[in-house]
């Protein structure tokens, strides 16, 4: 091949690179010799237009290897065009004194990524049925947007790489509350699914089946297919039996009669989905910014009122959440069939770099943890303290009111309570009517299971 | 293993480069690369740009043998072709100290280096060994061609050294940084054979490794 060609054949390579399939080259397969008996496999991909996955293949003189859980580690999963390595560790697949692989290899091909889990309830909200769950890559629907069936028939899950994040808000951030105490360096150890949107109250309703909260003066509309719950309580939603002992086996207990023990069953029971903890929330929400929204922008206002840089995110109470109509029920401002004011439909805002929707305003959203509260108090103390995958304090700072955290403000709030930081916190064991604000989004940690 | 490109190119060997930072970067590939220096084609494309002011530039590549395998001189801005090895695979791995001296005149105006290693795992199998306590874990070949990477901890640093010793020889600490390969010439030098004791520290990470090279002929047996 000559220098010409050679050029040539670079030159092509690149401007063709994003009509190609996604390709694997440049393998380079090393043991770390003599520091360690692992092998690290480095490889280059190309002609990715969406993420791709990668599915390894050891072999040793051509007959596959074991490669269980935890053996293959490296960058296996949403790769884009550039170079990556993953590592096999031959010892954490069962291959240990006196087993010999002198000709090893490694096919490497890339796979659709599962960055999106699309758990589809069509079928199954009116029967017995279990939900259809299948993954993409990418955005679908019409316009390659997450259109009217995603939203009212489906609930769609966004993987979450796991990361390090500042939580909390700035000390120079306006209207910043009691959350500026809790700033600090956190770090998720573990990847994630969380929902795109929040449940709506059509599929909250039919999963349910019986007991929906919303039928009590307020008839169910077309309308409310297409907005966010945003008045249950947290024991209504997934029990209360997180209890004092913040253990992660009680962490998972949700009773098979609230709506989160049914969406377990309606998608097999296998897969734990649940509420999100705080930082996986607030990390998810920020989307890897640091500032008040999660558009780059931080808060103007000094006060609670009205903040430009967050119109174009949230429907929260200074654009057009709130009308005050002189009704002493703010509910029914949530109940009505317009959506002009209330909570808006999903979707209708900016979503966040990550692609989630609704994280600041609309329905105001419960997270597992307990509250600490808004004062220095030993609870406070406790979720501080916690840096590497917080689960929040042992009990709430006020028990017997059972107060559970909750996140990203409400069409009620002003925008100071629309940060991604802010934390109010609401009584998770009393009538839906009492957290008349709270809904939720569902999230999905894998690996914890 | 499969998908070997029939391309590397050696990017800014040049003084484009060491006027600002002073320092050679290679990347071997012509997809962008983040990873080590390696040869994975047996011709490579090193792209030579003539420093500024200087009217020819001499590239010089030398092996851990210290046998110069290549030497060129360049009067304008050219791409260099290199052959690496003959057939499919290399016998050996290696290790190339590329040096590119800019020059006006006799005047020598600039020198920069580089490196790029050859290893065998980008051309087939290799064997991977499992047992750190077994005998053959030890043994090295005639060339030491070594990875390493501060990635390998968790420790957050970028810069490592490397220390070989040897009983009866001075310890020599090599410094190094981030990911890479180190190479070292054991057969027909002092450390030749008999054990050498390596240590990696990264940060407060380490990692030691006692390797040695069998001398060709030793192996005697009577009847």
């Amino acid at each position: 091949m000559t220098i010409k060609n050679l050029l040539c054949a670079g030159a092509c390579g690149l401007s063709l690179a994003g009509l190609a399939a996604p390709t694997v080259s440049d393998v380079v397969i090393q043991p770390r010799w003599p520091w360690s008996t692992k092998v690290d496999v480095h490889f280059v991909l190309s002609g990715v237009d969406a993420p791709v996955d990668v599915a390894c293949t050891f072999r040793n003189d051509g007959v596959a290897l074991e490669q269980p859980a935890g053996s293959v580690t490296g960058d296996l999963t949403f790769l884009e065009n550039g170079a990556y390595t993953v590592t096999y560790d031959p010892v954490a697949a069962g291959y240990g004194s006196n087993v010999k692989l002198p000709a090893l290899t490694v096919d490497i091909v890339p796979v659709t990524a599962k960055l999106y889990m699309i758990v589809d309830l069509k079928a199954s909200l009116a029967n017995t049925a279990e939900a259809r769950i299948s993954y993409t890559n990418k955005v679908v629907g019409a316009n390659s947007r997450w259109d009217d069936y995603y939203k009212t028939n489906c609930v769609v899950l966004r993987y979450i790489k796991a990361g390090t994040f500042m939580m909390g808000a700035k000390s120079t951030e306006s209207s910043r509350g009691i959350e500026t105490s809790f700033r600090r360096q956190v770090t998720l150890t573990k990847d994630f699914y969380i929902g795109v949107f929040e449940i709506p109250q059509g599929i909250y309703k039919r999963i349910l089946g019986s007991g929906y909260p919303y039928t009590a003066g307020n008839d169910f509309t077309a309308e409310q297919e297409f907005r966010p719950v945003a008045r249950v309580s947290y024991a209504h939603m997934r029990n209360d039996s997180w209890s004092c002992t913040n253990s992660l086996a009680e962490a998972r207990t949700v009773t098979d009669g609230c709506w989160i023990g049914k969406f377990r069953a309606k998608t097999g029971g296998a897969l734990q989905f649940d509420l999100p903890t705080e930082a996986q929330w607030e990390y998810a929400c920020r989307a890897g910014t640091d500032t008040s929204f999660y558009n780059g922008y931080d808060i103007t206002s000094a006060s609670a009122t009205h903040d430009g840089n967050l119109d174009p995110l949230a429907r929260y109470r200074y654009n057009d959440g709130f009308k005050d109509d002189g009704a002493t029920d703010p509910l029914s401002e949530y109940a009505t069939v317009s959506t002009a004011n209330g909570t808006a439909r999903l979707g209708t805002y900016a979503p966040n770099a990550w692609g989630l929707y609704d994280m600041l305003g609309n329905a105001a959203e419960w997270v597992l943890d307990w509250c600490s509260g808004q004062a220095n108090t030993e609870q406070q103390d406790e979720a501080i303290a916690q840096t590497v995958d917080p689960r929040g304090p042992r009990t709430s700072n006020d028990m017997s009111r059972k107060f559970r955290t909750i996140k990203g403000g409400s069409w009620y709030d002003g925008a100071s309570t629309c940060r991604c930081s802010s934390r109010t916190y609401g009584k998770s064991e009393t009538g839906y009517r009492t957290e008349q604000h709270a809904g939720f989004r569902l999230c999905l940690t894998p690996n914890e299971y | 293993m499969k998908a070997i490109v029939f391309l590397i190119g050696i990017a800014s060997v040049g003084l484009s480069m060491a006027a600002t930072s002073g320092v050679t970067r290679i990347v071997p590939a012509v997809v962008p690369t983040a990873h080590w220096g390696s040869v994975r084609a047996s011709t490579v494309s090193i792209p030579v740009v003539l420093p500024p002011g200087c009217d020819s530039a001499e590239l010089t590549i030398v092996n851990l043998s210290g046998t110069t395998v290549a030497s060129e001189t360049f009067n304008a801005d050219a791409a260099y072709s290199w052959t690496v090895f003959s057939g499919a695979a290399p016998k050996e791995e290696d290790f190339f100290t590329l040096t590119l001296v800019g020059k006006s005149g006799s005047t020598v105006l600039s020198e920069e280096t580089a490196t790029l290693a050859l290893v065998k795992g980008a051309f087939g199998t290799v064997e991977a060994r499992t047992d750190p306590s077994a005998p053959a874990w030890r043994w090295a070949g005639d060339n030491l061609v070594l990875p390493y990477s501060c990635k390998w901890s968790d420790s957050g640093e970028t810069d490592l050294s490397l220390a070989l010793a040897k009983s009866g020889l001075d310890s020599v600490t090599d410094e190094l940084a981030g990911t890479g390969w180190y190479g070292k010439r054991l057969k027909g030098t002092e450390y030749g054979s008999g054990d050498v004791s390596l240590a990696l520290a990264c940060g407060s990470a380490e990692c030691t490794a006692v390797i040695a090279r069998l001398m060709t002929g030793t192996l005697l047996m009577f009847r």
